[in-house]
């Protein structure tokens, strides 16, 4: 990776052509939106609401299906080659069979890496979170281990009671890595209408205000796996990415901030390189915590 | 920013399917901008802003959430997040702002700002027949064109345009309405070295560049648009299909 910014999954991802537009302006690696063996149509509308601070969204997973999906990486994966960066698959499913299966279909599209996503908080009574129970992500893990050769990582959720049991589970179970942290359960109302605004009623918050859960996250599970973090919530600015390193990630997650600032990715690269340089860092693994 | 509440004040008939609806909003967004309107408890769905000062969308019935909304009475209320995306910069006197459909709406407005600065808009306002057309914007010369020759100009707003071009020089053509039919109105001014500008219309779940649903390949239709310049035309997947709610292609 030629910087450590990833593009988090949900952002773009909907189009190939999209990712490579994120590789072009500044990520290091992109990851494609989580997709499902079936296709999904999502939420209805409102799904996503942006305000001062954070986003609260219900889109619902939705996605054409990973046959279609692999078109798309296909796509991706053909600009982003061009560029140097790497693409990761992400997929969703409601139960370990179907994760591999997933997995098995947009491994036709040579992704470099696949990203397990098992904390997705808005798909309701229609499947278990894996990454609430340390048993359920390791199994996950297990199966879709067997059936690729690319790297597999597993985004976490930080709803639990403790994310470093399910970290140190995915990692006992093989995974190369993990994604921290998924986006946090939460709700918005509208006073006037008496109403959720979303129409899931909940939806899960990113954003600047996502920052400190992740931070804290991140540093916990870092100080006990040895498998690398994408460090992912709350990064808005490059000093949020040099913190979101120092807390212990190798690479750092960019999502929301997309829609906060026209050149998100780039401008968060470049301000992450001008901290080093002025601070006299010469690597990103020299972005550390004092001991 | 939360969402405005908004009193609908008044509910004019276009035609038979289509309403302007008029809302209590002190916003003053520019022509080319739009909504994400809420019904809360239908949906929300992006519009266009067709006039300021009261504010003002065009619907059209032809779905679920647009079926409700053209069918809701003055005194009840609508939610508006934005205003969101880019608009008209008018690089020229002589302008001929084409509406087709409900695309119509933000054309009169662009129009009507265009006049009030001192410029001279033409509105072309097309449909295929007599019942299906949208009202002129009085004050402002308007042709209209229908398939059928039921009303004004036999033929389609692309000939109406080409009459125009022939007739007399203009500096500069806006259009909204159907992908194909702006494909048409985009091909005939890069043909002609004829400044254009095109309000798109695409599928969104955010509007504001986090869902990607509205993408025409690597283009963002709320983030980078939805006012474009007409080189967009040439973009291959132009005109050609859009994504639905799922993300899928679904040929236009």
């Amino acid at each position: 990776m030629g910087n450590p910014l990833v593009l988090a999954s949900g952002i773009w991802g909907t189009s190939g052509l999209l990712l490579v537009r994120a590789a072009k302006s500044g990520a290091g690696a992109v990851t494609s939106k989580s997709c499902s063996l079936q296709p999904r149509e999502g939420h209805k509308n409102p799904t996503i609401v942006l305000l001062d601070g954070y986003v609260l969204n219900a889109v619902g997973l939705s996605n054409p299906g990973a046959k279609t999906e692999v078109e798309e990486l296909a796509e991706a994966k053909k600009g982003c080659l061009k560029e140097g960066v790497p693409v990761i698959a992400s997929i969703f499913a409601r139960s370990v069979e179907e994760f591999a299966q997933a997995a098995q279909i947009v491994m036709e599209a040579k992704p470099d890496a696949i990203e397990l996503n098992m904390s997705c908080p808005n798909v309701g009574s229609e499947g278990r979170m894996f990454a609430c129970v340390s048993e359920d992500a390791a199994k996950v893990v297990v199966a879709v281990k067997n059936v690729c050769s690319v790297p597999v990582f597993a985004k976490l959720t930080p709803n639990v009671t403790d994310i470093v049991e399910v970290a140190k589970a995915v990692e006992e179970a093989g995974a190369d890595g993990i994604v921290a942290i998924n986006t946090m359960p939460g709700m918005l109302i509208d006073a006037k209408a008496r109403r959720p605004i979303l129409s899931n009623r909940e939806g899960g918050l990113s954003g600047a205000a996502l920052k400190p859960i992740a931070l804290r996250a991140v540093y916990s599970v870092s100080r006990e796996v040895e498998i690398p973090i994408i460090g992912t919530g709350g990064v808005m600015s490059g000093l949020d990415a040099v913190e979101m390193l120092m807390a212990g990630a190798s690479a750092v997650g960019v999502g929301s901030a997309i829609s906060y600032r026209k050149n998100a990715l780039g401008e968060i690269r470049d301000e992450l390189f001008a901290f080093m340089k002025e601070n006299g860092y010469s690597k990103i693994s020299g972005l550390k915590l004092q001991e | 920013m939360l969402p405005k509440e908004c009193k609908i004040s008044k509910v004019e008939d276009e035609n038979q399917a289509t309403k302007t609806i008029f809302v209590e909003c002190k916003d003053k967004p520019q022509p080319g901008q739009f909504y994400m309107v809420w019904v809360p408890g239908v949906g929300q769905k992006p519009f266009s802003v067709a006039g300021v000062s009261p504010l003002r969308f065009s619907v059209c019935a032809v779905g679920e959430f647009s079926r409700k909304f053209a069918s809701m009475k003055k005194g009840e209320k609508i939610w508006l997040f934005g205003p969101y995306g880019n608009f008209f910069e008018p690089q020229g006197k002589k302008i001929v702002a084409i509406g087709g459909g409900y695309g119509t709406g933000p054309m009169r407005y662009a129009a009507r700002i265009a006049k009030k600065k001192g410029d001279e808009p033409i509105v072309v306002i097309g449909a295929r027949s007599k019942d299906k057309l949208m009202k002129g914007e009085t004050g402002v010369r308007t042709v209209f064109t229908t398939d059928d020759g039921s009303e004004g100009m036999k033929g389609n707003v692309v000939d109406a345009l080409k009459k125009i071009l022939q007739e007399e020089k203009i500096d500069e053509v806006y259009a909204c309405g159907p992908e194909k039919m702006m494909g048409a109105v985009g091909k005939l001014c890069i043909e002609k070295k004829i400044k254009c500008q095109l309000l798109l219309e695409r599928y969104m779940k955010c509007g504001f560049g986090m869902c990607g649903q509205c993408s025409i390949g690597e283009i963002l239709v709320c983030f980078d648009g939805p006012v474009f310049d007409a080189k967009i035309v040439e973009h291959p997947e132009f005109g050609k299909f859009h994504r639905d709610c799922a993300g899928r292609k679904v040929l236009l």
